[in-house]
């Protein structure tokens, strides 16, 4: 089986994000791989073990890529391919989709793993469109996945009404959420000889298509702005009869709840 | 006596020792190398301290008693050298003395008396150690057949000498010496037997035997403890009583200026070292000969047992048996580490790349394939430690416990990928934002916001560095003794600065728990800041922050003076920079972090602060100083989870919770949070205040 | 004046809370309102997403759309959407939003966005507001295209009281199954629970109440006033709590009207999943717990005093 897994640089979410003029401040912000791409790579890297599957990783972006691809290298993920091409400055989900189906139609994959969303967007989309576009199969939000045969996985997906298992034909596209595994920290060996493997790094042109081909984003940001923060309200301390009592009130009186 | 059956003895007895001994060398000579010829004076003083000394046994209230057992026999033996040598003299020439010790000098006489009395406490000695072992059963020891036989031959020695000089007395004096036998009768210093009255007791415990079976008494006393000696002499290197030999070169061997052997800096480039898997301890021929000697040495006491915090808590960390295994391991190979060590020695006469090869491939076989652990020690043991040093503190012969279990954990955190996995977050965390909780690095001054304290980088013109540590900056609670320490610096008017978001955790955690890469990662990038700034002064508000900066940063270049933030304001107390208030209500006592005491040696300036500040003095607790009970988060065990056993911290705070004090003082922010845990637990937390002493300073100041 | 169609959020055979909302909303920007229902046997429910503000109702209604397959969730939307000239596609918050609003996006060719907490509509511009990186951010995103599918978060918009629509039901053709994503299993989430997305009030349990004990008794509260239970992360892994209880940045979104978190500390996951509720109790025994820190009414207790307490004085409230 062979597996695309494709990983997304994002800026960590850990930190303040400072906002001025409409725009965020980049000055001391770090970036990451996208933890829920983290979860797809240490899923692809165990059906490796597991199953003998091959894997490849897909990363769109430039130069400073490369350190995340090779954390992936030493998680275990053995090809990766670097997208760098001067016309993808502002990419929407559709825009990642579509060049990730140029490098799908490139190679020869049954199984596309993605994380189920960015930790900078938090949109969900690209998966699920290139799935579309490739009209094959797909389920997101998963869970767990066991390999059936050459053709065939079944996976556990989160749904709205329960754990759904659902039974996919390949090629198929997956996008997994964060319980479907703890992602391993980068072997200190496999650390070592990641430093010396390839990463394949083409631009539109050699991937075999053009920006046009790929399209504009079909929206953009605007402007970023400042999320309001909830403040803190009333903290009552004290004897624990008479401060329940006066919140009750309060919620019935101030915050009409009852 | 009988030169020719003297000769035989002597010439079997020590040849067969000899080539005991000779091969027993040879092994530890195979294994790696260490250098520890330095500072000879001081080596020197350790060992006439520890070994001759028997500091770590006499000097140790607990068990006095058996302290003072063990040292009587140790010094037994050592004045009794003089009158084995004697004896064997005796054995050609009859009436034989040694130089100097013969009836024309007093120090003769003075022999005479002080070895007839040690052969008499010496006796007493090993019934007590008998009685010991078979009725009071301390739970530390092992009962071995090996330690009744050990202790028997000491016992016939004593009491075959014993009757020998008993024989004598009787033959001399009451049979009218037929003989003529030697004895000392010098004018001016008297007759022999006025000087060794247990003799003369033994004497008079036989006397009801004829003049020809006190004869044949005393020869055959004679031979018997000539033979005794011999045998026991073989008999040493082959069990635990191999430390009568190793003991002394043992502790004049330990280690100085730090506690125990550094973690090495391994070299994480070395592909050789990937491939013959020799980062970190994985298989025993990667032992140095000193940790070699540390395995012959040790004497089966069970001492670091005892003060082991995770074996009194039920973990499978038993050092007694650690030691065992991996001797047990070591024996196993040694013939071929000795045939490895000899075709090393061939290598450096090669100059053919190929028999070079040829060579090396051969010494690769010999190495022991055996993975240490999971085969010689169990994983659970190994992750347990806490690296209090408590073991290694105890220990009469001086032996390195920790970097034997900090090498092993490298090998398992480096090669093998074998390690608790529950580190990751923190790992992770320390690797993406320099702290284990992994909390933005941009927050990590936030805890100084509205105190007006600098940075570095605002101003790096300052007398003192501040290093905050992750706790302090990140922990909710460890915040509040930090801006205590910021309230006191200020309050003595003292220039200092912290690095804020600059700061990142020394490593600590990451070290012991072997992983090399990530402490090298952030220890180089601390150091590159700190020379930046050309930072020379540091307090530490965290003896885990204190150890690394201290004395680990020199190994990467990072060489500054590191103080201990009760140091500090000790100092500043008695340069009177700032006064304290002798304010503190109820009762006091304090925790010693096993970072600050055992592994720095600081423990009497937090004392020094706490007898002012408190009104009722300092209550200590049993388990203090040298031996105070570790929290139970050190090693990185405060990132991992505690599933066996009992719960380290809360065994120290039902020790606390005993003596009902009002408050507890701590000087670590491990200390503080698994203490005041620990009190949670218990239902205690209101009763009994945990305080870092920056806060009880802070709120008692004048 | 633009087209919106909402997709009906339709469980169990009820019509959830969201339909109306987005309808209203659709009604304050001055669009023509449709929906498309999609499931099984949900024929009767003509009358009332009639009444819940929308003036057409496209139908899909077959036994082979009753378990959840995206492709063909997506095929009848596409259909609706180009039968009603839709300027605009609108989902409630669900995974089902999630997983077919991208669908739809991409046949359509259309802009897509999701977890959208506003919009507005001048002239032919669509602009959007949404959060982003970890909800740290909000970005107002201008749409390029003529056709924006969007997924709606939680409680962003308001139902408007006494809405109307016209009963106009069409019947949309039944597309092919896909079979090559097929259900074989649904584990369903327990046990009639009260849906935390819907629930007008969400009481939740975190480490404070220890023990199975301490849940029972919030939940004697949650069943008092008939609210969702939900938990923090801590009781989810703890095993204590079920996956799907959990509220927080990688379980559940819930905006009720009142939200309870009781011996809950307020770790950034958590707050994530609730800040968007519209009043906030906290219970817990340490004041300096960062629940408090958004919590508009604190009360520093050990909850196992303070539930009991907080049942009696409801009571008397609420009669």
């Amino acid at each position: 089986m062979k597996i695309l897994t494709t990983v997304k640089k994002v800026v960590d979410v850990e930190l303040n994000i400072h906002i001025e003029n409409g725009a965020i401040i980049e000055d001391g912000l770090q970036y990451v791989i996208n933890a829920w791409d983290e979860n797809a790579v240490e899923a692809a890297v165990q059906l490796k073990e597991n199953n003998g599957a091959e894997t490849t990783l897909v990363s769109i972006g430039g130069d400073d890529n490369i350190d995340m691809i090779r954390k992936c290298y030493a998680m275990g993920i053995e090809n990766g391919i670097l997208i760098d091409d001067p016309s993808l400055t502002a990419p929407d989900s559709a825009v990642f989709a579509k060049v990730l189906q140029k490098v799908y139609e490139k190679g020869d994959y049954d199984l596309i793993l993605t994380g189920k969303q960015a930790q900078d967007t938090d949109s969900g989309q690209t998966g699920i469109m290139l799935a579309e576009y490739l009209d094959v199969p797909c389920v997101s939000n998963v869970i767990a996945i066991e390999v059936i045969d050459e053709t065939k996985i079944s996976v556990s997906r989160l749904g709205d009404t329960g754990t759904e298992i659902v039974e996919l034909t390949l090629p198929a596209v997956v996008t997994v959420s964060d319980s479907i595994n703890e992602p391993r920290l980068p072997a200190m060996r496999g650390i070592m000889m990641a430093k010396k493997k390839k990463i394949q790094t083409m631009d539109l042109a050699e991937l075999g298509t053009t920006p046009d081909e790929v399209g504009a984003a079909k929206s953009e940001i605007a402007e970023f702005m400042k999320s309001e923060t909830r403040q803190a309200g009333q903290k009552f301390e004290g004897d624990a009869a008479e401060i329940t009592a006066q919140v009750v009130a309060l919620l019935a009186s101030e915050a009409k709840v009852f | 006596m009988s030169p020719l059956l003297m000769s035989a003895l002597l010439i079997v007895g020590l040849a067969v020792f000899g080539r005991t001994m000779y091969f027993k060398i040879r092994l530890l000579m195979a294994l790696e190398p260490t250098n520890r010829a330095d500072h000879i004076t001081q080596r020197l003083k350790n060992m006439v301290v520890i070994a001759i000394g028997q500091k770590r046994l006499v000097g140790r209230k607990r068990e006095w008693a058996s302290g003072i057992m063990h040292a009587f026999i140790f010094w037994g033996f050592c004045t009794l050298i003089i009158r084995s040598l004697t004896l064997y003299g005796e054995g050609f020439i009859q009436g034989f003395q040694l130089p100097f010790l013969g009836d024309e000098f007093l120090i003769g006489y003075l022999y005479v008396c002080l070895k007839d009395i040690m052969e008499g406490i010496v006796l007493l000695m090993v019934i007590y150690a008998i009685y010991r072992r078979a009725v009071l059963k301390p739970s530390r020891m092992h009962n071995t057949k090996e330690a009744y036989l050990v202790l028997g031959l000491i016992g016939i020695l004593m009491i075959s000498d014993l009757l020998l000089d008993g024989a004598r007395y009787n033959l001399i004096v009451l049979h009218h010496n037929p003989g003529d036998l030697h004895f000392f009768n010098n004018p001016r210093f008297g007759h022999e037997f006025l000087w060794t009255p247990v003799s003369v007791g033994a004497a008079s415990l036989i006397s009801g035997l004829g003049s020809a079976a006190t004869g044949y008494l005393l020869v055959a006393m004679f031979w018997l403890h000539i033979t005794t000696q011999l045998i026991f002499l073989n008999l040493l290197p082959t069990g635990k009583h191999f430390h009568v030999i190793t003991a002394l070169p043992n502790v004049f061997l330990k280690s100085l200026g730090y506690p125990h052997e550094r973690s090495k800096v391994l070299d994480l480039e070395d592909e050789a070292a990937w491939e013959d898997e020799s980062l970190g301890l994985n298989h025993i021929h990667q032992l140095n000969w000193k940790q070699g000697l540390d395995l012959y040495t040790c004497t089966e006491c069970g001492r670091c047992k005892e003060v082991c915090p995770t074996y009194t808590t039920d973990k499978p960390l038993n050092l007694l048996d650690f030691n065992d295994s991996l001797k047990f391991e070591l024996l196993e190979n040694a013939d071929n580490l000795i045939k490895r060590a000899a075709l090393a020695a061939t290598l450096k006469d090669a100059d053919d790349p190929e028999k070079i090869e040829e060579i090396k491939a051969a010494m690769a076989e010999l190495n022991s394939k055996k993975p240490l652990i999971g085969e010689v020690i169990s994983e659970d043991a190994l992750w347990a430690c806490t690296t209090c040093r408590a073991c290694e503190q105890v220990c009469p012969v001086t032996i390195e416990h920790v970097p034997r279990i900090i090498a092993m954990r490298q090998g398992q955190t480096l090669m093998a990928e074998a390690y608790p996995k529950e580190l990751n977050v923190a790992f992770k965390g320390l690797e993406r934002n320099g702290n284990p909780w992994g909390i933005g690095y941009d927050k990590r001054a936030d805890w100084a916001a509205g105190l007006e304290v600098k940075t570095m980088a605002d101003d790096a013109d300052v007398d003192y560095l501040l290093w905050v540590g992750c706790a302090g900056s990140f922990d909710d609670r460890s915040k509040k003794v930090s801006v205590s320490l910021v309230k006191i610096l200020q309050k003595a008017g003292i220039s200092f600065a912290i690095l804020g978001t600059e700061e990142k955790c020394t490593g600590d955690f990451a070290r012991r728990a072997g992983n090399e890469m990530m402490y090298q990662m952030v220890a180089q990038e601390n150091i590159e800041t700190l020379n930046n700034y050309k930072v020379k002064k540091i307090i530490a508000a965290c003896p885990h922050c204190l150890n690394t900066l201290k004395n680990e940063y020199p190994q990467m270049g990072g060489n500054y003076e590191v103080i201990h933030h009760t140091q500090f304001i000790a100092q500043l107390v008695s340069s009177g920079k700032i006064t304290l208030k002798n304010s503190l209500e109820g009762s006091l006592t304090y925790h010693d972090p096993c970072y600050l005491g055992r592994y720095n040696s600081i423990y009497d300036e937090p004392r020094s602060i706490l007898q002012s500040l408190s009104k009722e003095g300092l209550t200590e607790l049993d388990r203090k100083g040298q031996e105070s009970f570790c929290c139970g988060a050190g090693g990185g065990r405060m990132w991992m989870e505690e599933t066996i056993g009992k719960r380290i911290n809360l065994d120290r705070a039902e020790e606390i919770a005993d003596h009902k004090v009002a408050t507890l003082a701590v000087a670590c922010p491990f200390c503080l949070t698994m203490l005041e845990d620990g009190m949670k637990e218990l239902n205690k937390e209101e009763e009994i205040r945990t305080q870092d002493i920056a806060e009880l300073v802070a709120n008692n100041m004048a | 004046m633009a087209n919106i169609l909402v997709i009906a959020d339709i469980k169990d055979g009820v019509l959830k809370g969201s339909t109306a909302e987005l309808l209203s909303k659709a009604k304050q920007l001055g669009a023509k309102t449709a929906v498309v229902a999609i499931g099984s046997n949900i024929e009767s429910l003509t009358s009332e997403l009639a009444a819940a503000g929308s003036d057409t109702q496209y139908m899909a209604d077959d036994p082979s759309l009753a378990l959840f397959s995206a492709g063909p969730y997506a095929a009848c939307v596409v259909e609706a959407a180009k039968a009603f000239d839709a300027n605009m596609i609108w989902f409630g918050f669900s995974e089902t939003g999630k997983t077919v609003a991208p669908r739809v996006a991409a046949q359509l060719d259309a802009a897509c966005a999701t977890e959208i907490t506003d919009v507005t509509l001048d002239g032919e511009q669509i602009q959007v507001v949404r959060p982003a990186i970890a909800g740290k951010v909000i970005q107002r995103i201008k749409v390029n295209t003529q056709i924006l599918v969007a997924v709606v978060r939680a409680g962003a918009f308001e139902a408007t009281a006494g809405l109307t629509g016209t009963e106009n039901a069409v019947k949309l053709a039944i597309p092919a199954a896909d079979l090559r994503a097929v259900i074989k299993e649904i584990l369903s989430d327990a046990s009639g629970d009260i849906d935390l997305a819907d629930a007008d009030i969400v009481i939740s349990v975190g480490r404070g109440a220890k023990d199975q004990a301490g849940i029972d008794l919030v939940k004697g509260l949650a069943n008092d006033l008939g609210a969702g239970f939900g938990s923090s992360r801590a009781m989810v892994d703890s095993g204590l709590m079920a996956h799907n209880k959990q509220v927080g940045q990688t379980g559940k979104i819930v905006a009720p009207s009142l939200y309870m978190a009781m011996g809950i500390s307020g770790a950034i996951q958590h707050l994530a999943g609730m800040t968007g509720s519209k009043t906030i109790l906290a219970v817990n025994k340490d004041p300096e717990a960062p629940i408090f820190n958004v919590a508009d009414y604190g009360i520093v207790g050990d909850l196992f005093e303070v539930v009991p307490i907080l049942q009696e004085e409801i009571k008397k409230i609420r009669g």
